[in-house]
């Protein structure tokens, strides 16, 4: 059962302030992700990994193509979704995790991970001790909690992302390089976090650097399609 | 086992409530300048949808016309009122008022505009309950402490004259003095704009918290994309009196598509 079905997808950025230069970066991607199985999305570096995971999640807009992810009322194209339908998307299909952590000033580190169950419709308490056990197995002890993430090494803001895109056990969670600044112990609990979402019946793709770990969580691999030469044109450049 | 839960979640349909307001093709003009051409939107429960753009782009005449306290010249806005959604064009000024008080909230940027600065902190609080009837003073006098506090000033403040507040805790007075009646449709016009950066993000943190907690639907107008982003689930970029642009919060930010968007969005100072 495809959890999720990529096809042609298809995007390209248009730089006004650039003359109106057409970058493009994505094209004719295509690939499901099943229950149960995790991608690797590889490619040279520059090659759109992040962009098209991005444009997977709503955060960036597609020229072409269908992305159709499932629901509990059926497959949805994410691309031709509107941003209160994404909204929904997001609350109980889909997650994603960057590569850096977006910081709410003020906001405690236990509230930003708690805010996708609390969304769910999770009462405060639930939520709170959910999110406080998925911080403990991303070993950020209780004392960090409490603290808005802000002053938090590189790494420890990582695996509060990730502790984010874990808990709302959504049926498809996306990496984007999960494991790039965390520590050997760390990228082993991530890599159990895969597993188990895999064994749960969810689907997971990811973006990873590190060939080890892909070989480890991966059970298919898709490689990003070069861009074609006539799909640059660039009228900018004069 | 790292996760206490292994089974898939599916997601619940939820029975969606109604937009709280619908513009639909606003026109307006200012003797013979078109201020607004063509604005439509809608906010629903729980949403908050940011109004961005240099000064001058039409922001506060929009607020104006979406409160009511403007009339386009072509167009309608239909809001929450007490029977389901209502065109403000046949309401009676007293009824718009009327509803103005009691559904709606109105906080503007200069707190000293909307605040009575000759009586107490705790007088300003309970003016809109009592405006609706209630006169049961301890009660009220709770409701005041309670309010202050949810905004985070010191209740012993309670009987303190505006006037001795600082700026930050000014706006966070007005704040309170508008939602203390629970208003379904709220419009912020540059909440937190002349603060300190710190005081800036207690605001913020604090309207985050209780836009989500009561389920309103917020009209944020705002120059700042930052504030924006963090309040505002959906975003509509204005220019010359135009939305030229419009959609998720994140996408418009992270991948803007109009060039006056792409200009704005790339003129930020990274901090």
């Amino acid at each position: 059962m495809n959890i999720l079905e990529v096809e042609n997808l298809g995007k390209k950025f248009v730089l006004h302030l650039r003359g109106g230069w057409h970058l493009p970066v994505l094209q004719g991607v295509t690939f499901t992700v099943a229950a149960g199985e995790c991608v690797a999305i590889t490619g040279a570096s520059g090659s759109g990994k992040s962009s098209l995971l991005r444009t997977l999640y709503g955060n960036y807009r597609s020229d072409s193509g269908t992305a159709r992810l499932r629901t509990g009322q059926g497959m949805v194209d994410i691309l031709q979704s509107s941003p209160r339908e994404i909204l929904a998307l997001r609350r109980h299909v889909m997650a994603y995790a960057s590569q850096f952590l977006r910081v709410i000033p003020r906001v405690s580190t236990l509230e930003i991970v708690a805010q996708p169950l609390m969304e769910q419709g999770l009462d405060q308490q639930v939520a709170g001790e959910r999110a406080a056990a998925m911080l403990s197995a991303l070993n950020l002890p209780r004392h960090l909690h409490s603290l808005p993430p802000a002053t938090f090494s590189g790494g420890e803001q990582q695996r509060v992302n990730l502790a984010r895109a874990f808990v709302g056990q959504h049926p498809l969670v996306m990496l984007d390089e999960p494991t790039a600044s965390l520590d050997g112990d760390n990228a082993a609990v991530v890599q159990k976090l895969i597993m188990e979402a895999k064994h749960s019946g969810r689907a997971v793709l990811g973006v990873f650097h590190d060939p080890a770990m892909v070989r480890q969580v991966a059970d298919r691999q898709y490689f990003i399609p070069s861009l074609s030469e006539h799909s640059h044109e660039n009228p900018g450049l004069q | 086992m790292l996760t206490s839960s292994s089974q898939t979640h599916t997601p619940t349909p939820t029975t969606a409530p109604g937009p709280a307001i619908i513009a639909q093709s606003l026109h307006f003009r200012f003797g013979s300048q078109m201020v607004l051409r063509d604005v439509s939107l809608e906010v629903f429960p729980g949403e908050v949808l940011a109004i961005v753009g240099e000064s001058g782009s039409g922001k506060s005449t929009l607020l104006n016309l979406l409160y009511g306290n403007l009339q386009p010249c072509q167009g309608s806005v239909h809001a929450i009122g007490n029977a389901g959604l209502q065109p403000l064009a046949s309401l009676s000024q007293q009824t718009l008022r009327q509803l103005q008080r009691s559904r709606w909230g109105y906080v503007c940027q200069n707190p000293r505009d909307a605040l009575r600065m000759a009586i107490s902190a705790s007088g300003n609080i309970i003016e809109r309950p009592m405006a609706m009837g209630l006169r049961h003073y301890a009660t009220l006098r709770q409701e005041a402490r309670h309010w202050l506090e949810k905004v985070e000033i010191d209740p012993a403040r309670l009987d303190d004259l505006p006037g001795t507040f600082s700026g930050g805790m000014l706006q966070r007075l007005q704040i309170a003095r508008t939602l203390i009646s629970q208003p379904a449709l709220l419009y912020l016009d540059e909440p937190t704009s002349g603060l300190d950066v710190s005081v800036q993000a207690a605001l913020l943190d604090l309207l985050r918290k209780l836009v989500s907690n009561e389920q309103m639907a917020v009209l944020l107008v705002t120059h700042d994309l930052a504030v924006a982003r963090l309040l505002a689930q959906r975003i509509a970029v204005m220019r010359r009196g135009e939305i030229i642009e419009a959609g998720l919060a994140d996408q418009v930010l992270d991948d803007p598509r109009h060039p006056y968007t792409q200009l704005l969005v790339s003129s930020v100072l990274p901090a």
